[in-house]
């Protein structure tokens, strides 16, 4: 018996590396180390964050009310901060390093750059917390965005440098070990899911560069060393950063779907080629959708706007739906040549619907395509964003994107580290099974809410007080009905947030010690070793018609959308 | 030491006949480089110049 | 274990690979999807009415101001519902948002008549967030710069009360800001 035994973590062998039972992958403990701290540190944010989230919601559903304006602007800055970038930016430096070192079998190269960048992160992210906490006028809370000339407190601003610097430097131990392995192997091409992550490492790193441009100039703005930033050019330099950090969170969600459903579901990959063209396209394209936030701006001509919010005449949008068919493809031929599912849904019954690690990763991949993508294209459309533009549906569209697509993939991808990396059983039992589809369904209905409320009546976001506005007689009341729908759906989905954060802490502390083996991996240690055949020689019908239902509702919402606009007055030339 | 999958011996031969498609793929550094160039000058370069050019009024 | 994993890396020319024959219709379907919504958008700007289009200019807001405020008094004022109101005297309606207010506003304008509307911020970043008060979802938003005058075309046909509110956070007094425009028929 030996303490491993209890806490359930891995042993080493002497080089430091171990051979995972189940996805059979040599995992050295320099990269092993780092992907523990930096995902508990993204889990630590999530509950912070998800805390905040419960401020924020009980405010804008004014029958509670419980922030007065001021505390609202500062609580949604914490909310905002702590979920669209810690929680995601801390987890996605954990991804590279299993799509990196884990996938190739190698140590992290420069394991002490790591080790900095984590304190670099953390104390920006600190730092970042004070500035907006301590804030008060003449300074005002920067939300996300901090539009120049409204000033920030100056920690602020520092803080968001320093955090970036560190996120920039954490991706330089994932680029070093793909470096290495570049030059071992000069005839080899990287496995799917350590290009997936290459990308995300490249995309991550225009985003960074872009948020310097911005926060560096920011700052000294602001302690009055620059005389004057020019707020057109704020603008198009902060949303580098500002989309561009949701653009890595599109990478690395999609890197986990292949990840995830090859793991617990049996994936194959159904093209080698189709899927890589996929990505080249997402690594050209997918930031100029940056663009998506200044369609309603004066100054950028029509032709640059047009160009780019199409991330070049829709190229990443392709490359969307490249992936939306070929990740169901992949679960669907994987399965289908291990004998686990015949007729045309089979191997989709026959999933492993109870494993909080599958559902979410499918309830991502369905709620980011249907609720996030589409809107998305949509509210990018340049003359559909004036309907779109700082209403509510915009936070609408990035729950959609950001709280129901990528954190229940980052969610289902934290189910297996704990199993898989961890070495525990998750406690909690039939909750385990049941968070994922709780957490869906309420954000589902909360963003369906924040959408209609912003395009049908016409509800502001970053407001506090619709219902009562201070001189007039004028207010959004229609609205109220599906406010309280909002609030009601808000407090479940914090709730199966907050049971997702329980479970996983509760398993660090208490969960039983996990081996898999062939009575807990839902067939996969069973299936037949080699199958005849290519995947692409496998039937894909069941994935054709679920991407054609997808399709066909993209079609229709497409055309409501632009009915809507042509009712409303003429503006333009 | 790297590792991680059970290996053929068939790579070393098969170079030859891999096509420019895919080597152009496996030319990660080479794609990333092309990559941030194109976005330095579709969206911030030529955004630049649109800003730049708004006359006075 | 698994040949065709997306941890392994794949052996051989897997470029000359087949594409299964669902994959490439869709495929086709994408990129054809892809050209229409391009075209839809890129079309719209000519046959399309919702085109947010405009000159742009740069000058300070004290200047924009002043151009604010020239308006105004050339606007005769006539009264609805107790309230003063401008009467733009051409086709020119300025508006200049503020912490925390709308110069300019409010305005009665005529329905099916084109006016040119010049807005800009005197300070910092404002939201120009309007809607038809009878039918909420006739709506837009577009962006207000300190530094920037911005000018679009604009035809209201249908009378009413168009409600503005700031949708871009300009500090506490964000929420307060309210403004209104009327569009009657001419007479």
């Amino acid at each position: 018996m030996n303490v491993s035994d209890f806490t359930g973590t891995f042993e080493y062998d002497e080089d430091g590396f171990r051979t995972c039972g189940i996805t059979g992958l040599n995992i050295h403990k320099s990269a092993e180390d780092m992907v523990k701290l930096f995902g508990v540190t993204a889990i630590v944010a999530l509950l912070v964050g998800g805390t905040f989230a419960f401020f924020v919601a009980m405010t804008r559903w004014e029958l509670v009310g419980l922030l007065s304006p001021s505390d609202f602007y500062k609580y949604l800055s914490v909310h905002a901060w702590y979920l669209l970038i810690f929680w995601m930016v801390f987890m996605e430096i954990a991804i590279l390093y299993v799509g990196g070192p884990f996938v190739l079998g190698r140590r992290l190269s420069l394991p002490r750059v790591a080790q900095a960048a984590y304190g670099m992160m953390v104390v920006g992210a600190l730092t970042i917390t004070y500035g907006i906490w301590r804030q008060k006028p003449p300074n005002w809370a920067p939300l996300l965005t901090s539009y120049v000339p409204l000033p920030s407190p100056a920690e602020f601003y520092l803080g968001v440098d320093i955090f970036l610097l560190g996120a920039l430097v954490a991706a330089i131990p994932f680029l070093a070990t793909i470096w290495h392995w570049k030059n071992a192997n000069p005839n080899k091409t990287l496995p799917l899911i350590a290009f997936g992550a290459f990308i995300t490492s490249i995309v991550a790193a225009e985003a960074i560069i872009g948020g310097l441009i911005t926060f560096v100039p920011a700052f000294f703005w602001r302690i009055g060393v620059l005389g004057h930033l020019d707020p057109a050019w704020y603008r198009q330099m902060y949303w580098i950063i500002g989309h561009g950090s949701q653009q890595i969170n599109l990478l690395a969600m999609i890197t986990i779907w292949y990840f995830m459903t090859h793991v617990v579901g049996g994936a194959e990959v159904a093209s080698e080629k189709v899927s890589r063209f996929a990505f080249v396209l997402y690594l050209f394209f997918i930031n100029l959708g940056a663009a998506h936030h200044l369609m309603s701006d004066p100054g950028l001509s029509m032709s640059w706007r047009v160009w780019n919010t199409s991330y070049a005449a829709y190229g990443a949008m392709v490359a969307s739906m490249i992936h939306a068919f070929a990740i169901p493809a992949g679960l669907e031929v994987g399965r289908r040549r291990k004998n686990l599912g015949g007729g045309t849904f089979g191997w989709l019954w026959s999933s492993p619907w109870k494993d909080p690690g599958f559902s979410s990763t499918v309830l991502s991949i369905i709620l980011f395509g249907f609720l996030g993508g589409i809107t998305g294209v949509m509210m990018g459309q340049m003359q559909l964003n004036m309907t779109w533009h700082n209403t509510l549906a915009v936070p609408g569209h990035f729950h959609a994107t950001v709280a129901t697509g990528t954190t229940l993939a980052f969610m289902g991808l934290s189910y297996y580290v704990l199993r898989l990396v961890f070495g525990r059983n998750w406690i909690g039992g039939i909750i385990a099974t049941i968070q994922p589809y709780l957490y869906a369904g309420a954000m589902s209905v909360s963003v369906l809410m924040m959408m209609y409320l912003g395009i049908l009546f016409s509800v502001p976001r970053r407001h506090p007080t619709v219902m009562d506005i201070p001189g007039t007689e004028f207010s959004f009341a229609p609205g109220s009905p599906f406010f309280a729908v909002f609030g009601i759906a808000a407090v479940f989905a914090i709730l199966g947030g907050a049971l997702f954060v329980a479970i996983a802490v509760g398993t660090l502390l208490f969960g039983k010690r996990w081996r898999g083996d062939e009575t807990n991996t839902h067939g996969l240690l069973n299936a037949p070793d080699s199958v005849e055949g290519e995947p692409h020689d496998s039937s894909m019908k069941g994935t054709f018609i679920l991407t054609g239902i997808f399709f066909a509702t993209f079609v229709v919402l497409y055309a409501l959308n632009w009915y809507l606009l042509s009712q409303i007055w003429q503006i333009g030339p | 030491m790297a590792g991680g999958t059970a290996e053929t011996t068939e790579s070393a031969d098969s170079t030859e006949q891999v096509p420019w498609q895919q080597q152009l793929m496996d030319s990660i550094w080479l794609l990333a480089g092309a990559a941030v160039l194109f976005f330095f000058v579709s969206y911030i370069g030529w955004g630049l110049v649109d800003l730049l050019t708004v006359p006075q009024g | 274990m698994d040949e065709h994993s997306p941890l392994e890396s794949p052996e051989g020319s897997w470029w000359d690979k087949k594409v299964n024959r669902r994959e490439t219709i869709w495929l086709g379907i994408s990129g054809a999807w892809a050209i229409s919504i391009f075209g839809w958008m890129l079309g719209w700007t000519e046959i399309g009415e919702q085109n947010q289009m405009g000159d742009t200019y740069k000058l300070s807001t004290e200047k924009f101001q002043q151009k604010v405020t020239e308006f105004k008094e050339e606007a005769d004022t006539t009264t609805i519902d107790g309230e003063e109101v401008y009467v733009p005297a051409g086709e020119d309606v300025y508006i200049g948002a503020l912490q925390w207010a709308w110069d300019g506003l409010p305005v009665v304008l005529e329905a099916g008549k084109t006016y040119k509307f010049h807005l800009g911020a005197y300070d910092v970043q404002h939201g120009f967030s309007v809607r038809n008060e009878d039918n909420l979802s006739q709506q837009i938003s577009l962006q207000m710069l300190p530094g920037y005058e911005w000018v679009l075309d604009m035809t209201f046909d249908d009378p009413g009360t168009y409600q503005v509110v700031c949708n871009e956070f300009c500090g506490t007094g964000h929420r307060t800001m309210h403004g209104k425009f009327f569009v009657r028929e001419e007479t």
